[in-house]
């Protein structure tokens, strides 16, 4: 598991730390850099996969691409940087260090490069694939080479190694039921594209599983996946929808209870993708949802962020989350060190800064009247509002 | 380490984390506690909000139970609350009597600033004092920004307030209806101790945040 993040010069982070737990789950106001966070990340597994990494790769990925020189941190008052680089440092304190560069800053058609990998293994470095930028360009071979060293030996030393499959999940709902197909990532798009065939590779334990959490949907009956795409040919599928997953609702008569996705609302759509990734083990181990809430009743978003850490940890996922609704705060437990909360600000000079927000051991006991977290967001005394509202 | 900040309005809390910034405190340190997000747009019309009254509620909070600090000491970073009063406000608020003799009294703002601080720990039940940084402004804050405008004791001024936006309005600054842009220079400690001659209570202030800082961080 990651342990620690260090980012530096990348888009609104100047130098930021962040020690993360199992779910990490961001909050702050609008721009304060929450995405940039997990877009970091996003870049390092892009790093992994390929030494010159194209947009389309991080797009691919979940990474708002943007002009190079946008994207190496951009401060009035500051000398601007050349190059970002991100340092991390997992569970079992081995640490890996990513510089990433761009031949010229305002080339937007530029492929992003990583000049520098430096994997360290109880203090000694196994690889480094790369010290010197320039040769990669002179020597393909060179390259290849050493990228297939530093694989090796991440492999090798991470048996659990994830970040090469890190994704940033930012759902749409057309997307979701089968309207649209951006992103091709498997086994489901990061907008949320193929969750029926998804489900269709679950096993009779993982379905089971997932089923246990109907109760969150308080209408559902049932879900299922027209295999053989029949049901189309009844009529079911008037908008086209190139989803198969179907829905039972327990309040409509039995010959007469079953809709598509097309037909059903945002919320179970949301819900069901969220705990279908969390329960998956083809799903990246390692992941990111941005904006979590979105959809959601309030009240689900709090169940549902319960369940979420709950399966985090039961199928070994590590993950990342910005959020905009206080409600999701209720479903941590900021008494599990597993669970951590941050709050992101921007400082005077306009870098971000992440800080974890604690709880006094002491009013424990109080925690469920008196120190409700969504009602401490609200009143301003997670100190991410705004200023001037 | 992180400060909180319950004022009359907006714009003092906004003079106010400039005045931080001399001290190195960044505004991701500071948390601007606001009355208003207690309520929603329903009963927006709640006269006290951002008011001399809206800080004596919630100094006083209801039966023992004051919301406002005892939520935002939830945070273990989260080591003392600034709490903002304008005396020019005390005559319509009930308390003229706290108001010292002013004629010939070279001690006015120091007196009258003490009282101030009795009056708010007599609202907090004498909770919270090790916790709390008193930024009495004497007669209103904008005679805190005056100084940076004119070298005569402000406290003395009349209206400090109209003199303010006379002297704003005369150089034709920038963002000429904003006291956070207005006050930018405070955050340089440089300018704001040539300002402490000018405004007692300002330099009050000051201290105390300045000895605030150094025994948090020790």
């Amino acid at each position: 598991m990651l342990k620690e993040i260090t980012i530096k010069n990348f888009k609104s982070i100047a130098n930021d730390t962040i020690e993360l737990g199992r779910v990490n789950v961001f909050i702050g106001e609008n721009g304060c850099g929450k995405s940039n966070i997990l877009e970091a990340v996003g870049f390092v597994s892009a790093g992994i996969e390929n030494q010159n990494i194209e947009n389309e790769l991080l797009i691919s990925k979940g990474i708002r691409v943007a002009k190079p020189s946008l994207i190496i941190s951009n401060f009035r008052n500051k000398k601007p940087a050349h190059n970002f680089s991100i340092n991390l440092i997992f569970q079992d304190e081995e640490d890996l260090n990513l510089d990433f560069s761009i031949d010229n800053k305002e080339d937007f058609y530029g492929d992003w490069s990583v000049k520098r990998a430096e994997l360290n293994v109880n203090k000694s470095i196994v690889a480094e694939p790369q010290a010197n930028y320039d040769a990669a360009h002179k020597s393909k071979e060179s390259t290849t080479h050493s990228l297939e060293k530093m694989a090796e030996g991440l492999r090798k030393n991470y048996p659990k190694w994830v970040l090469k499959r890190f994704l940033i999940y930012a759902l749409n709902t057309p997307a979701l039921r089968g309207f649209t197909h951006e992103s091709r990532k498997e086994p489901v798009g990061i907008y949320g594209e193929g969750l029926d065939v998804l489900l269709a590779s679950f096993d009779n334990e993982e379905i089971a599983k997932l089923k246990s959490y109907g109760y969150l949907i308080s209408w559902l009956d049932d879900f299922f996946i027209d295999v053989q795409d029949s049901l189309k040919f009844k009529g079911y599928k008037p908008n086209r929808s190139g989803s198969a997953l179907y829905f039972v609702d327990k309040h409509m008569p039995k010959d007469n209870s079953v809709f598509s996705l097309e037909n059903a609302n945002e919320g179970i759509l949301h819900v069901l993708f969220y705990l279908a990734v969390m329960i998956s083990y083809k799903t990246p181990q390692f992941l990111a949802i941005d904006n979590i809430e979105s959809c959601l009743n309030p009240h689900l978003c709090r169940y549902l962020m319960e369940e979420i850490c709950k399966l985090a940890k039961s199928q070994d996922k590590q993950l990342l989350i910005t959020t905009h609704n206080p409600a999701i705060l209720d479903g941590l437990n900021l008494f599990d060190d597993e669970v951590r909360l941050f709050e992101v600000n921007r400082t005077d000079k306009g870098y971000t800064k992440t800080t974890r927000i604690k709880v006094k051991p002491e009013i424990q006991s109080e925690m469920g009247r008196k120190y409700k977290l969504s009602e401490l967001w609200t009143r301003g005394f997670l100190g991410t509002t705004p200023d001037y509202f | 380490m992180r400060f909180g900040i319950i004022a009359e309005g907006a714009e003092d809390q906004a003079v106010i984390r400039n005045i931080l910034s001399a001290f190195n405190i960044d505004r991701s340190e500071i948390i601007m506690v606001k009355p208003r997000l207690n309520r929603d747009a329903t009963d927006e019309n709640n006269p006290t909000i951002g008011t001399f009254q809206g800080v004596k509620n919630a100094c006083e909070g209801v039966d023992g139970i004051r919301p406002d600090f005892d939520d935002f000491f939830f945070n273990p970073d989260h080591v003392a609350m600034i709490i903002h009063l304008d005396t020019a406000e005390i005559d319509t608020q009930g308390f003229p009597f706290l108001r010292p003799i002013k004629k010939g009294n070279p001690n006015y703002c120091t007196e009258l600033r003490n009282r101030v601080i009795e009056l708010i720990n007599g609202w907090l039940d004498n909770n919270y004092q090790d916790r709390v940084i008193y930024a009495i402004a004497i007669e209103e804050i904008e005679a805190w920004c005056l100084t940076l405008h004119i070298k005569s004791d402000t406290s003395q001024s009349a209206d400090a307030k109209s003199k303010f936006w006379r002297e704003v309005n005369k150089k034709k600054a920038k963002n000429a209806n904003n006291l956070a842009e207005l006050t930018q220079d405070f955050r340089k400690l440089k300018i704001l101790k040539t300002c402490f001659p000018y405004n007692q209570s300002l330099k009050d202030f000051a201290d105390s945040v300045e000895l605030a800082t150094q025994a948090f961080n020790s």
